[in-house]
């Protein structure tokens, strides 16, 4: 599956159609930037300007965007933060046209005023799950994801460097990120060289990012080692701290110092981050994430708690009717995902249609926006993302055949 | 003799730099002379805070740059009423909407490059699905004062807007 990046004009949407146009000018707030996942044949393009953009960061579709399976169409305002290059030398000029008495209108300008656009150097470091990296006791190499932008207005490279968050971090982290009980060992920060949102150890080797065009993101991996002495449940938290440079030099940048200079001044407007020490306007920003070591027991009984027999009586006799039980339990801390439960009917029992319960509520056997179904001969209840601790209930019933 | 003076003209021209454009103007009649500015947040002596412009300073994207054009009939005979101050938008800056100012002026814009002036409410833009909507303070490329009155002799007047650098 390949990913683009469409620099292009939305045109309009009509059905099930996007209809686009390519543009010449990425700064042009028009512009519509529209990541694309799978096929491009459902798509119309008219003379689309297609090109693979390793340095684009790929969002994934399933977590931004359930609706439509093609696209994802980010806010066209999101381009605006690219801004006019430093240097851009910004010229007025009026005129006035005017008549004195009956002879014609003459025409005179003004002086051309003229100022250089400054550097802006802002950057914005985001974790990007919103959630902690779940992760087992003694993982080795686990991933944190991060997000890099360049919101100054020329190319900028970008140091990165990882840190374990000092105590907890009270102020500054995200609710899930307040509290650090464990330390990880082995800190080490990849650049996302091939900008598919996933780590590839030996692809993503790169440990800063030497050019960033304005307004453009990158994702950033820290990963690390969970020691086997932390526990279940318990949380270490850690900062990505990015600080622009110079682009592949990666020399040091400095704000112009003193008051407004007639040349390109260097302009630090970045806000204060989480880490230590990052206030605002210093080339640097910062964003915590953390490891969550995560053990989810799921552990299900199955037994039979009714028997009708076609005597009224409870004899486990050819036509009697059993009801079963099947109990979900989910212990211990994190988040079961995409939790399916299926059971197949023994060779000599006859399901009896329709007596699917779950949770109390009867389901349906079709597949369909329920979460229950028979089929093959098999229920199959999925419960989805299931946070521990849980419990439910499933219930159907069989004929003896 | 006639050349010999324009040479001296000239000469002192140059010295006088901003003097320049005054004594071109007042062969041809109106002086107009632009500038362009940006506003600091100062704290005076009484503890007030109060905007203070200043020679364009911080030219980074997002900032309000000030644009003023003063006029002055240089000449001895008033200026007819209904003269046209035009001043397309700078380069990579957009209109901010509501600003621009004249006293005693009519204030037109235009979306289409100076061919049409109108009144902010009037002026359209075509969506690529052919629909019309007003068109965004954005979207302006030109600003257009009609000052109604005569501008005496020697008299003299402000117009300006603000733009945001892109």
């Amino acid at each position: 599956m390949a990913h683009y990046l469409l620099l292009c004009r939305y045109v309009g949407t009509s059905k099930n159609l996007i209809y686009i146009m390519p543009s010449l000018k990425i700064w042009d707030h028009q512009i519509t930037k529209l990541i694309i996942s799978g096929s491009l044949s459902s798509l119309k393009f008219k003379d689309a300007l297609l090109r693979p953009l390793p340095q684009l960061v790929f969002y994934s579709l399933t977590r931004l965007l359930g609706v439509c399976p093609l696209l994802l169409l980010i806010a066209p305002q999101a381009v605006l933060a690219l801004g006019t290059t430093s240097g851009t030398t910004v010229s007025n000029q009026a005129s006035v046209t005017y008549v004195i008495g009956v002879a014609p209108p003459f025409v005179q300008t003004s002086n051309t005023v003229s100022f250089l656009v400054d550097k802006k150097v802002n950057l914005l470091v985001a974790e990007t799950s919103g959630s902690p990296t779940p992760v087992n006791t003694g993982q080795t190499g686990a991933v944190t994801t991060f997000q890099v932008t360049n919101l100054g207005n020329d190319p900028q490279g970008f140091n990165l460097a990882p840190a374990l968050a000092v105590g907890n971090p009270a102020t500054g982290g995200i609710a899930p990120f307040t509290t650090n009980d464990f330390s990880a060992m082995g800190l080490q920060v990849f650049v996302d060289s091939n900008a598919n949102g996933v780590y590839d150890p030996g692809v993503d080797t790169a440990t800063s990012i030497s050019t960033l065009a304005s307004g453009s993101s990158r994702n950033v991996f820290i990963v690390a080692d969970i020691p086997v002495t932390a526990l279940n449940g318990q949380q270490s938290v850690i900062s990505l701290t990015a600080t622009a440079v110079t682009p592949t030099t990666m020399a040091a940048l400095s704000p112009t110092p003193g008051p407004d200079t007639a040349g390109v001044d260097v302009l630090f407007a970045d806000t204060s981050g989480v880490a230590v020490g990052d206030i605002a306007s210093d080339a640097k920003h910062s964003a915590y994430d953390a490891y969550l070591v995560s053990s989810v027991n799921v552990a299900v009984t199955k037994t039979i708690v009714n028997v009708l027999d076609p005597n009224g009586t409870a004899q486990l006799v050819p036509g009697a009717v059993m009801t079963y039980q099947i109990a979900v339990a989910l212990t211990g801390a994190g988040t079961a995902t995409n939790l399916v439960i299926t059971d197949p009917m023994p060779a000599e029992t006859t399901y009896v249609p329709g007596s699917i319960i779950v949770a109390g509520l009867t389901k349906t056997d079709a597949a369909d926006a329920d979460n229950a179904q028979f089929s093959a001969n098999t229920i199959s209840v999925s419960l989805g993302n299931v946070a521990a601790p849980a419990n439910f209930v499933i219930t159907f019933r069989a004929t003896i055949n | 003799m006639r050349i010999s003076s324009l040479f001296l003209n000239t000469i002192l021209l140059t010295l006088v730099g901003s003097f320049s454009s005054a004594t071109y103007a007042a062969d041809s009649g109106i002086k107009v002379t632009s500038i362009a500015q940006t506003e600091v947040e100062t704290v005076g002596m009484d503890g007030k805070k109060k905007l203070q412009r200043t020679p364009v300073t911080k030219a980074i994207p997002g900032t309000d740059v000030i644009y003023t054009n003063t006029f002055e009939n240089l000449t001895s005979k008033p200026i007819d009423k209904n003269f046209v101050i035009d001043n397309p938008i700078p380069n990579d800056s957009e209109y901010t909407g509501g600003s621009a100012f004249g006293k005693d002026c009519e204030i037109l814009f235009s979306v289409d490059g100076g061919k049409k002036f109108g009144n902010a409410e009037d002026l359209k833009i075509k969506n690529a699905d052919g629909k019309e909507r007003t068109a965004l303070a954005r979207e302006y490329t030109h600003v257009r004062w009609i000052y109604k009155k005569q501008l005496a002799p020697g008299k003299s007047g402000e117009v300006g807007f603000r733009a945001t650098i892109k």
